[in-house]
């Protein structure tokens, strides 16, 4: 926002006062009208609002047609359909402030975070219930320290653990790694230097 | 090269140019004999393996003949064996992972690439990371103790009302539909969930990587244009991150063609071919072997190796195809 003066004057016309009155100077304030800064990051409040309209619809529709109106049952069902009952609910919702490529981009938005949490909900309770299954095991510390070798098959969780199994795996992943290491490093290195295109970065 | 430059080069009679030629140093020479064996060793063990099944598979290929490929049942004993069924489950399995596993795979790269911010970012794909090291018979544990009863209901429901596209009907012996859930445990249909969750890390950190490399100028341009983030996706992001889609699709399918134990703890062996992926009872080639190789005799440990040899050849052609369309793909977008 800045202007630089240089009217009437033409560069042959040189000496103090010209280069003094070609001085930058700026505006004065109150000249050009700025709006407050957009925030480009976020999601606009109107959004955000429309978001959890749409959910709360879609829950209570999908809650009418499992309890009331249809004879709908099962829990995954139930999801399914508040699902589907709020990506349409929220289309509708935001044609009503944007136009049809908006509402495209924020669908295509939704069903993108749905994947991310579907994934990786799904990944994280596997590990979830592997742990909360295996921690009456998991809690006694003989379960590290111990093998079977003195157990039966009546003992009790006390009794007993897989040291025999950790130490096993150990060797083993030693071995693979002391044969591996050499070879696949010797052997990219190689193709390397010979393949023009390697797949590999 | 040296003929080009004496051409070149008028004054023949002055300074000759002199011999590019260099004579390797020792360690030079120590260093290529090295890593020229270790890649040579490294390619030897790939073609002793499908040396070592070849010869072994011989002796049964030799009995069996072309019928290997066409017979369903597995009786070594009796001279009447072949893989039509199991690789049929085989197929079946890792078709059904692949429906579940490359939406998923998608959305999922398409999020921590393109939407999420930058912190956000950095711990998902670690997320990601970690859970491609989960070992598989953990995944088979979770399929059998708890998603197994959790998608009976779904089996059913998905039976009774698409029943009529053939591949989802279950039905018995004379056509009826059934519905009792005992005739949906240990079905395809669930081996391949779990299979799906297994390749799904893979995919989506294959996917997510090309799609990062998408370039920034095109990606801007876009923007400038007036296009929303779903238009960017579209016409940026997907046509430079296709390689990307094709080679994680095709490694996940790779993986899931051979996934062992899982599978050997979900489903219950069958050796006829099932459509109805619904229907407790499929079969694969690895839990074929799995299964079988301890009380084989010699006979049946050669056709055992064959129908290993089949897999082996079939992922191999996977895996080959997928990175020759990464490395394709990743040149022509440096070029373009």
């Amino acid at each position: 926002m800045t202007i630089v003066e240089s009217e009437e004057r033409g560069p042959a016309e040189d000496g103090p006062r010209a280069s003094a009155a070609r001085r930058t100077r700026t505006p004065a304030r109150g000249a050009v009208t700025t709006g407050a800064k957009r925030d480009l990051h976020g999601v606009p409040l109107d959004d955000t609002f429309n978001v959890l309209g749409a959910a709360a619809a879609g829950l209570a529709v999908a809650t009418l047609l499992f309890g009331w109106l249809t004879p709908m049952t099962g829990y995954v069902g139930w999801i399914v359909v508040a699902f589907l009952a709020f990506l349409l609910i929220y289309a509708v919702l935001a044609s009503l402030r944007a136009d049809r490529l908006a509402v495209a981009d924020r669908i295509m938005t939704t069903l993108f975070y749905s994947a991310g949490v579907l994934l990786l909900g799904a990944l994280v309770f596997v590990l979830g219930y592997t742990i909360i299954r295996g921690l009456p095991a998991l809690i006694n510390p003989n379960f590290f320290v111990q093998t079977m070798t003195l157990a039966g098959p009546l003992d009790p969780l006390s009794v007993g653990g897989v040291a025999h199994a950790i130490v096993g795996t150990l060797i083993q992943i030693s071995m693979a790694l002391v044969i591996t290491i050499p070879l696949g490093i010797a052997t990219a290195v190689r193709s390397r230097g010979s393949c023009a295109r390697s797949p590999m970065p | 090269m040296s003929e080009a430059l004496t051409e070149v080069l008028p004054d023949a009679g002055g300074p000759q140019p002199r011999s590019l030629r260099s004579r390797p140093v020792r360690a030079d020479r120590v260093f290529r004999l090295v890593s020229y064996s270790a890649g040579g060793t490294t390619v030897a063990i790939m073609l002793a393996v499908g040396l070592f099944l070849s010869l072994r598979a011989s002796d049964a290929l030799g009995v069996a003949g072309f019928s290997f490929l066409t017979t369903q049942e597995w009786t070594p004993e009796t001279q009447t064996f072949g893989i039509a069924a199991v690789l049929f489950g085989t197929i079946t399995i890792a078709t059904i992972a692949m429906c579940i596993s490359v939406p998923l795979a998608l959305g999922t790269a398409l999020l921590i690439s393109e939407i999420v911010p930058a912190r956000a970012k950095r711990f998902l794909i670690t997320l990601v990371d970690l859970m491609a090291a989960v070992p598989s018979v953990v995944f088979g544990l979770w399929g059998v103790f708890f998603l197994q009863s959790n998608v009976i209901p779904v089996a059913q429901w998905i039976s009774t009302y698409f029943g009529w596209i053939p591949f989802f009907a279950v039905t018995d012996q004379s056509g009826q539909g059934i519905t009792d859930a005992g005739a949906f445990t240990s079905s395809a249909f669930i081996a391949g969930i779990v299979v799906a969750l297994m390749v799904v890390p893979t995919q989506t950190s294959i996917m997510r990587e090309s799609f990062s490399q998408a370039p920034l100028g095109e990606r801007e341009g876009a923007l400038a244009l007036g296009s929303t983030r779903w238009g960017m996706i579209r016409t940026v992001v997907l046509p430079f991150g296709r390689g990307g889609i094709i080679g994680g699709t095709m490694l996940g399918l790779g993986r899931a063609l051979g996934e062992t134990i899982a599978v050997v703890m979900i489903i219950s062996p069958i050796f006829s071919i099932n459509w109805q992926v619904l229907k407790s009872g499929t079969n694969s080639v690895s839990a074929l072997i799995a299964l079988r190789y301890g009380e084989a005799s010699q006979f049946g440990l050669s056709a055992l190796m064959a129908a290993g040899l089949v897999l082996f050849i079939l992922t191999l052609i996977v895996n080959f195809t997928a990175s020759l369309i990464v490395a394709r793909s990743r040149s022509g977008a440096e070029s373009g």
